[in-house]
């Protein structure tokens, strides 16, 4: 028995996993997940683009509303429709002292458009003909044909010249920080760039750790082993959030876009009246009332925000009106057999994830739907069977949610007939020539004032059909410890202003990693 | 005892094989596309088709399936599609903290069940026996979801003793140990329990008491050497489980472990990295049975093993 003893000093031995202290003063910031790659040029996820740009310098950075901003652009020019040139600042260093130029810039965008790279973001440059580098800080983009999103396509981190391809350590960036270290699924360290070239963070290091689990997250923020939490705080754990001494939650309008889709397809749902009635029988002032706590705001629009400049507020509206809804079932040709009794008009199949916000949501609407005669079977699946299921069509309904959307030209994307899966994200096969029309020629206009009026068109024709029914834009909600100061939201959800906060009084709960 | 090894050898292959082609079919057989998961929903169509055919994804699943064995025997698993890097790498880095783990959780399931287990049935029927009941039913119907966050509110919000998550030093292993330990503990103390009241009525026991050893002795080395072979088996098997199945545990407490790198490694669609998860959860398996019926010979010296 006592020889089992033996395995404590083993156990003692393997214990001594990573541990540390990071010197100065930082922020500990909790993720709901993991990063695949922080390499700008393969970077795709969510995650790794909001923490990007602390690394990475690009030549243009989205604001605070989703706006672009010139960043390692000192100025840039459209000289015509298809050529944009930019100089870059001068003096900027990579973090291994190296300057930033325009070979470059012209390097990171070459590599991403070379398909011996397989870069998943080479499609956004499918109009670029060429890059030519003019001196050591100018470079001129000149592209195939017009295509007035380009801009929003250098958001890109630029990296030095040569920088190897698909290695553990990403490339060194020219931003505000320096990565230090990275273990997947555990935790990010960034340290404080000196010579970053808008000035030094008044931070000394980022610490970002990976807390999958809801519960663990609340509860490290509230034992303090975290200082920031952006939009990963569930809307039932806000109460318990805002009781923790010492610790603010913000919230702030967000463009995160929750919508109902259908398939346009199916002899029930592909009726405009059957999803004008949905849309009528939902009541999603209520839904955000009760099961979002006040965290999202009814959506008035489709798919943009009022925070877009794209974006249409006067189209159709689907305000919660379930004698309307009845009626628009009624005009579809599906009566309901027995009045309130309980035979149902039809049933339809509902797809969702197995999120479980996603599935209290479904449930709710699924009651909403039963008091207009139309039966809902909620089928929740796992991500990447759901996500199957909708992009090949098999579904009749189904709840997703828009992220991040800044460019209006996503219309393109989500409407033309050009654009069903796998070539775009038209997953209801919605097909209707006005609004094909209407997404090409607005690609080709240089001008922003017909650009707008053709989007609010789209915009109508898009609501008027009940394309998606739209239900809510979602709040950004941060939890933040009150020390810290100057932190901003960014509509995105980018991490761009930790470059900028610092602590007040010099006190910080801790600056140990775990 | 070589003739032993060759023989549990020659099974230990095809059941490892057996579990990693049942693997290698059913994860292609589910839907979802691991190109359009690296890629993104938005990438061109061409890309993707290059891709595809970049990671032989576009061939047919027989000579995929002939590609990756020949890879398993050459000791190349090929890149993970989430990290790209080594899957051999990827998994090596998380092989320490789930072994970390395993032994801990082992470790305190050991010392709660073992004693808990004697003294149960040594006071048969007794409020220390009731209560041994207790807590076995506590045990495994405390499910690690709830017992982990009720231990770190306990310990680590509470009274400040341990992190609440991540790995590093000892104090981080307790919380994590504990919430993967208790349910073990549960089944082996009372597996010690039976077992040892089973060999409590046997003669051999009065035989040494007559010899006038002391109770101490009868019960320590006759009668629980003997009550502890059906407790190995289910140790050995619960340790492989515990290697491979603490993927609720690790992510409550933010654990790297294997665990939860299969979970990301089925919703990413990563093929490579989901393989060799599964090959390491089964050789580990079999080997932690094999280890376990070479314990049985060193905690009853009259098994012995025949080729």
């Amino acid at each position: 028995m006592s020889r089992f003893i033996l395995i404590l000093p083993l156990l003692l031995l393997l214990a001594c996993g990573p541990s540390g202290t990071l010197p100065g003063k930082g922020i500990r910031v909790g993720l709901d997940g993991s990063i695949s790659t922080l390499d700008p040029r393969f970077a795709v996820g969510a995650r790794a683009s909001r923490i990007g740009p602390l690394i990475y310098s690009s030549l243009f950075q989205l604001d605070e509303k989703g706006r672009l901003t010139p960043d390692l652009a000192r100025t840039w020019f459209q000289l015509d429709e298809v050529t944009y040139l930019f100089r870059l600042h001068k003096g900027v260093c990579f973090h291994d002292g190296r300057e930033v130029t325009a070979e470059d810039v012209q390097a990171t965008f070459s590599f991403i458009m070379d398909p011996r790279n397989g870069s998943p973001k080479r499609g956004s440059y499918e109009s670029v003909r060429r890059i030519e580098v003019i001196d050591r800080y100018s470079v001129r983009f000149i592209l195939k044909e017009i295509y007035v999103s380009f801009p929003y396509a250098l958001t890109v981190g630029i990296v030095p010249k040569g920088s190897p391809f698909r290695r553990k350590s990403p490339p060194v960036g020219s931003g505000p920080f320096r990565l230090q270290v990275w273990r997947p699924g555990e935790e990010v360290v960034l340290v404080a760039n000196p010579n970053y070239f808008e000035g030094r963070p008044r931070l000394d290091w980022v610490h970002f750790r990976i807390l999958a689990n809801t519960t663990t997250r609340l509860l490290e923020m509230k034992k303090g082993g975290i200082d920031l939490l952006q939009n990963c705080v569930p809307a039932y754990a806000v109460k318990f959030m805002r009781r923790i001494p010492g610790v603010r939650v913000i919230k702030e309008r967000g463009i995160t876009y929750q919508y109902l889709g259908y398939n346009m397809t199916d002899p029930i749902v592909g009726h405009k009246e059957v999803r004008q009635a949905i849309s009528h029988a939902i009541d999603s002032d209520a839904i955000i009332t009760h099961t979002l706590k006040g965290l999202a705001v009814e959506a008035d629009g489709v798919v943009l925000s009022p925070l877009n400049w794209a974006y249409e507020g006067d189209v159709s509206r689907y305000d919660y009106d379930p004698k309307r809804a009845k009626e628009f079932l009624d005009a579809a040709g599906f009566p309901d057999p027995d009045g309130d009794g309980p035979c149902m008009r039809f049933s339809l199949s509902f797809k969702t994830s197995t999120d479980m916000e996603s599935r209290e949501i479904a449930q709710v609407i699924k009651g909403y739907l039963k008091r207009v005669g139309v039966g809902l079977e909620v089928r929740s699946f796992e991500w990447g069977t759901f996500f199957d299921d909708i992009k090949k069509g098999n579904f009749q309904v189904y709840s997703l949610r828009w992220i991040g959307v800044v460019d209006p030209d996503i219309f393109y994307y989500l409407f033309h007939s050009s654009s069903f899966p796998p070539n775009g994200a038209n997953r209801g096969r919605y097909r209707n020539p006005e609004v094909d029309r209407l997404l090409e020629e607005s690609r080709r206009s240089a001008d922003k004032g017909r650009r707008k009026r053709l989007y609010s068109r789209i915009q109508k024709i898009l609501a008027e059909n009940a394309v998606y029914t739209s239900l809510w834009y979602r709040d950004n909600l941060v939890v933040i410890r009150e020390v810290f100061k100057g932190f901003q939201i960014y509509a995105g959800g980018e991490y761009t202003s930790l470059k900028d906060i610092y602590i007040e009084g010099g006190e910080v709960a801790s600056s140990s990693r775990p | 005892m070589r003739g032993f090894f060759l023989r549990r050898s020659a099974i230990l292959i095809p059941t490892v094989m057996g579990a990693i082609t049942l693997v290698f079919f059913f994860i292609h057989m589910i839907p979802g596309d691991p190109v359009e998961v690296m890629l993104g929903e938005t990438a061109q169509q061409a890309d993707k088709e290059t891709l595809r055919e970049e990671l032989g994804l576009n061939l047919p699943l027989h000579i995929q399936y002939g590609r990756f064995i020949k890879g398993v025997v050459q000791g190349d698993l090929g890149d993970s599609y989430f990290y790209r890097r080594p899957v051999t790498r990827v998994i090596a880095e998380r092989v320490p903290a789930t072994i970390e783990l395993a032994l801990a959780a082992f470790l305190v399931a050991g010392i709660i069940a073992i004693p808990l287990g004697i003294v149960s049935a040594l006071r048969e029927g007794t409020v220390l026996d009731n209560a041994s009941v207790l807590f076995s039913l506590l045990g495994v119907s405390m499910p690690n979801f709830w017992l982990g966050p009720l231990l770190i509110i306990l310990f680590s919000i509470e009274l400040g003793w341990f992190p609440v998550s991540g790995r590093g030093g000892v104090g981080s292993l307790v919380l994590p140990a504990i919430t993967l330990g208790t349910a073990l503990a549960a089944i082996l103390s009372r597996m010690t329990r039976s077992s040892l009241l089973e060999r409590l009525g046997e003669d051999y026991l009065n035989v040494a008491r007559a010899k006038g050893l002391s109770e101490w002795k009868v019960i320590m080395k006759h009668a629980l050497r003997n009550a502890l072979i059906p407790v190995i088996t289910v140790m050995g098997l619960q340790f492989g489980a515990l290697l491979s199945g603490a993927i609720i545990t690790e992510n409550v407490f933010s654990w790297p472990g294997i665990g939860t790198l299969l979970i990301n490694a089925i919703e990413a669609r990563d093929y490579p990295l989901v393989q060799g998860c599964v090959l390491f959860i089964s050789l580990s398996y079999v080997l932690v049975n094999l280890l376990t019926d070479i314990l049985y010979g060193w905690v009853d010296p009259r098994i012995r093993f025949r080729g």
